[in-house]
């Protein structure tokens, strides 16, 4: 029995060492090409990677007109990621139009799009400039005036996103071959856009002719660039398409298994598993039994988990904060890792501690907005209504040490009044009069 | 000799001013004098009133000098205390030495008790 149960924990483990990373959405793959413009077989190495990424791959071959390409079967999405190579002609882009992408795009799927100056792909031009992504029209190609330009060579360091590819000692590699014709895009400043790998200080786009103006000039062109859309699926434009190819696949690959693993989401996907505030102490009532009013202390916590391409683990991360908005946040704290969470280990549990409400009643939100470049975005809020004070659950005067001296001066003029009155009763009205009530008297 | 006679005007102009405030004084003093000479009910109701003022004008500092006015409700409370029965004071005043047609004094010393209680209690209810 023993026995029996250690070789089901040896294959275990060994069947979770050799799956390589998998994707947290899905695996079904659409890779989309032209026989026109390249042979598929230069890139077989690439497509090894993807089989070795467990993606379940079809190819669409788009020279005969005849073939169509569809990306949903009635509303149902019918691929999780969709890889683009160049496309010539006509027929493509009514297959393919831009707006269809952004459609599988805002669905969830994750674009991997492919430029080459030769071939203008129109819909896939127009895809990712509605995206902020500008890549250098036809004919542009980029050069270095320091390299050759059928070799282009791209350092680690113009490597812009830490997430996206992380310098770690397991990769040799400290540049990355982009072969000839590449085109550079500029970059919209949008926040949902991931700057990845950026074009030399020394390098240019040119055309045939030579009075063209130029597209980008140093290092404001990118090569690679990433978008996540505020629904977390993502898209990647690489200006390339020797990057991928045989001939430079060795020396290009940690890059290019780095970008698939970011685009098709087996890493830095992020999510929240449970987001929960409740009254401090030892009680931990909550909201539904006891609502809030303004200045009880309260506790925010929130569960972050991270696919770390088998399975969730906790994320742990020191910048997570928490805000409580009335318009404006009225706190913000970073929160502090308290360790995986009781209810559920796979997830990292992040609390702010006790904290006061302000003293200020209506309806507030409770937020973690958590939005990193190249990480998925987190934003969890819960509105909820901060009542103010009963009139009996003001502190009484007499509680309160200041308001002893205007209890005090209410008490004197209260007492003065009395001795005023009996005062007043008791004398006469003049002095003439007194004295002839005395005299009266005596 | 016309800027001579100007400059002689001019002192004698303020002079005329500071005489005639003297005198205003001297008189409102005097007639409040023997206003109160042989009227030992207007004394109390003067010195009553000093006191009034004196706590209003402490509860007031009290306020600037611990820069806080914390149980505002307690502050306004002492202090409409003092105001209101300074006004119902005055008014009691008014009634002794210009008796109002139809209300004898009694009356309106009555009035005057009567108002003051409500004023009171008001004020106590106020600062909780």
């Amino acid at each position: 029995m023993l026995g029996l149960r250690y070789i089901q924990l040896l294959l275990v483990l060994v069947c979770s060492i050799l799956a390589a990373a998998k994707s947290a959405v899905g695996s079904r793959t659409l890779v989309v090409f032209d026989d026109r413009v390249d042979d598929l077989s230069t890139y077989s190495e690439f497509f090894n990677l993807l089989k070795d990424h467990e993606f379940d791959v079809t190819t669409l071959e788009l020279s005969d007109k005849s073939t169509k390409i569809n990306l949903f079967e009635r509303d149902t999405r019918l691929y999780d990621h969709l890889i683009l190579f160049p496309v010539k002609g006509k027929h493509y882009s009514k297959q393919l139009a831009a707006k269809k992408l952004i459609r599988f795009n805002e669905d969830g799927g994750n674009v991997l799009a492919l430029t080459v100056p030769q071939v203008s792909s129109d819909p896939i031009h127009l895809y990712l400039n509605q995206l902020g992504i500008y890549p250098s029209p036809r004919t542009q190609s980029l050069h270095d005036l320091f390299q050759d330009s059928t070799d282009l060579l791209f350092s680690v360091e113009q490597l812009e996103n830490e997430i996206v590819y992380s310098n770690s000692n397991e990769k040799q590699q400290d540049s990355f071959n982009f072969g000839e014709s590449v085109s550079a895009a500029l970059l919209d400043n949008r926040e949902q856009i991931v700057p990845i790998l950026q074009a030399s200080k020394t390098s240019f786009t040119s055309g045939n002719k030579s009075r063209e103006a130029s597209w980008t000039d140093g290092s404001q062109g990118y090569v690679v660039a990433g978008f996540q859309n505020l629904k977390n699926a993502r898209s990647t434009w690489i200006g390339s398409v020797q990057f991928l190819s045989n001939k430079h696949f060795k020396q290009n690959q940690d890059l290019i298994n780095e970008l698939i693993s970011w685009t098709l989401q087996e890493k830095a996907v992020i999510k929240a598993t449970e987001v929960n505030h409740r009254h401090s102490g030892d009680n931990q009532t909550s909201y539904d039994e006891l609502p809030y009013k303004v200045t009880d202390n309260v506790t925010y916590t929130v569960s972050l988990t991270q696919w770390d391409g088998q399975k969730w683990v906790p994320y742990v991360s020191d910048d997570v904060q928490f805000e409580l908005r009335q318009i404006d946040p009225y706190y913000r704290i970073t929160m502090i890792p308290q360790g995986p969470s009781p209810q559920d280990p796979t997830s990292e549990l992040y609390s702010t501690g006790s904290f006061k409400l302000p003293n200020r009643h209506g309806m507030f939100t409770f937020v973690t907005d958590y939005k990193r470049s190249g990480l998925s975005y987190v934003h969890e809020a819960d509105v909820k209504a901060i009542r103010h004070l009963a009139n009996d659950e003001y502190p009484r005067s007499y509680e309160i040490s200041n308001a002893w001296v205007y209890l005090a001066s209410i008490a004197t003029v209260i007492i003065s009044f009395i001795a005023f009155v009996l005062f007043f009763i008791s004398t006469p009205a003049s002095l003439s009069e007194g004295v002839s009530t005395e005299k009266k008297t005596n | 000799m016309a800027p001579v006679m100007q400059k002689k005007k001019n002192p004698v102009q303020k002079d005329d001013i500071k005489k005639d405030f003297a005198e205003a004084i001297n008189l409102a003093l005097t007639s409040y004098k023997n206003q109160i000479k042989n009227n030992r009910k207007l004394r109390l109701i003067d010195i009553f009133a000093a006191m009034l003022v004196f706590i209003g004008i402490f509860q007031t500092a009290f306020v600037g000098i611990i820069q806080d006015n914390y149980p505002f409700n307690a502050f306004l409370a002492g202090f409409i205390i003092c105001v209101g029965q300074f006004v119902l004071l005055m008014c009691l005043r008014l009634q002794l030495t210009h008796p109002f047609e139809g209300i004898s004094k009694s009356k309106a010393f009555g009035e005057f008790v009567i108002a003051s209680l409500i004023l009171h209690f008001t004020c106590l209810h106020f600062i909780n």
